[in-house]
């Protein structure tokens, strides 16, 4: 399917923890050496990391907000075409009209955005590809999600994708760099694919 | 661009998350009726209450304040310890729709003095709900200030709140 993105966190119990938007309604915060190890075991890969591009204070503020993200125990859909929704920083998630979701990679620009740090533009052009991501997708939301969902986001096929690689490799260029735009943020993301490599 | 695998994780490399999580409760209100106890230290300021303030909402219940003066009253060494407290105080203002209360917060706050982690975080929580505060900006002019004159990257670490 690609590659997946989240949060990297550490809490003060001492655990490194990892926040992401795994699917529909599943947002998770793992514990970080345990999802490495599933990961690795189901599909040959690691889990990589890179600093924030925010500065050492700020980080040390946003590790304290994203621990407060699950406490109202948001639904987040998975959707195509983010808009409509928002997150902010009181943990409640705004949804948007039926099918409108996050994605992995729009749930990181959500939570950063609602927190006043926007680190992607919204001029992402589609591209051929999308559509059939979109599709599997689709395929993968069945007996997953609601029917009136699954018809909406069809509906969403081929909308601009912001991929986890490209907001991944937003985030982590210096803030003053903050919102990339699309081609910036492609060349960032051709780097991050490949050191994964 | 270098992206690191765990092997490489250790405590120096992460932004510790420090402060538990804080369980809201009503105190004794015995507690209510003592007198207030200040507690002098530190450059001669006072740092300490020992009775906690309960505050009733309208058409809430009561909620335990004392992040706030914990707030107030905290300095750079020990203002990680209270991020989430803090953070979660504000947001249940938020929810509660108390915005005369958060502005009578952000006056309250000694921008000078005041851990530089409360500061922002109090800044950035309150962030999408500026427009209904009225005190929301001065306060944040104050810290941007405060920053400034104790030689933090004001314009980063405020980014985007100002302007």
């Amino acid at each position: 399917m690609g590659r997946h993105a989240g949060f990297l966190y550490r809490r003060d119990d001492g655990s490194v923890r990892v926040l992401h938007l795994a699917f529909h309604h599943s947002l998770r915060d793992d514990q970080a050496d345990q999802w490495d190890a599933t990961i690795r075991a189901r599909f040959g890969a690691d889990l990589r990391w890179a600093d924030l591009g925010l500065p050492d204070d700020s980080r040390v503020v946003f590790a304290a907000h994203l621990s407060q993200l699950l406490l109202g125990n948001p639904q987040i859909p998975y959707g195509l075409d983010a808009g409509g929704t928002a997150f902010t920083p009181d943990g409640r998630f705004v949804r948007g009209p039926v099918g409108k979701g996050l994605t992995c990679a729009t749930f990181i620009a959500a939570v950063l955005a609602g927190y006043g740090h926007p680190v992607v533009m919204d001029n992402w052009q589609p591209r051929p590809e999308d559509q059939a991501w979109g599709e599997q997708i689709l395929a993968m939301l069945e007996g997953r999600a609601s029917q009136e969902h699954i018809d909406a986001v069809r509906a969403d096929i081929g909308a601009s994708r912001y991929r986890p690689e490209e907001v991944v490799g937003a985030a982590v260029s210096p803030l003053p760099e903050w919102p990339l735009s699309f081609p910036d943020a492609i060349a960032l993301a051709e780097q991050i694919v490949q050191e994964l490599a | 661009m270098t992206l690191w695998d765990l092997s490489y994780l250790d405590n120096s490399e992460f932004d510790w998350l420090s402060g538990g999580v804080p369980v809201l409760n009503i105190r004794d209100d015995r507690e209510l009726r003592a007198p207030p106890r200040t507690v002098a230290g530190g450059h001669g300021r006072k740092v300490g209450y020992r009775f906690h303030l309960v505050t009733a909402m309208p058409g809430s219940a009561a909620v335990d304040s004392r992040w706030m003066f914990d707030a107030i009253a905290s300095d750079d060494a020990n203002g990680r310890a209270r991020l989430v407290p803090t953070i979660q105080g504000i947001n249940s203002l938020i929810a509660l729709e108390a915005y005369s209360r958060l502005d009578a917060f952000f006056d309250s706050m000694p921008a000078s003095t005041a851990s530089r982690h409360l500061l922002l975080a109090v800044a950035r929580s309150s962030f999408p709900v500026r427009i209904k505060l009225s005190r929301w900006q001065p306060f944040v002019l104050r810290v941007r200030d405060a920053f400034e004159a104790r030689g933090l990257d004001a314009a980063a670490l405020l980014k985007g709140l100002l302007g």
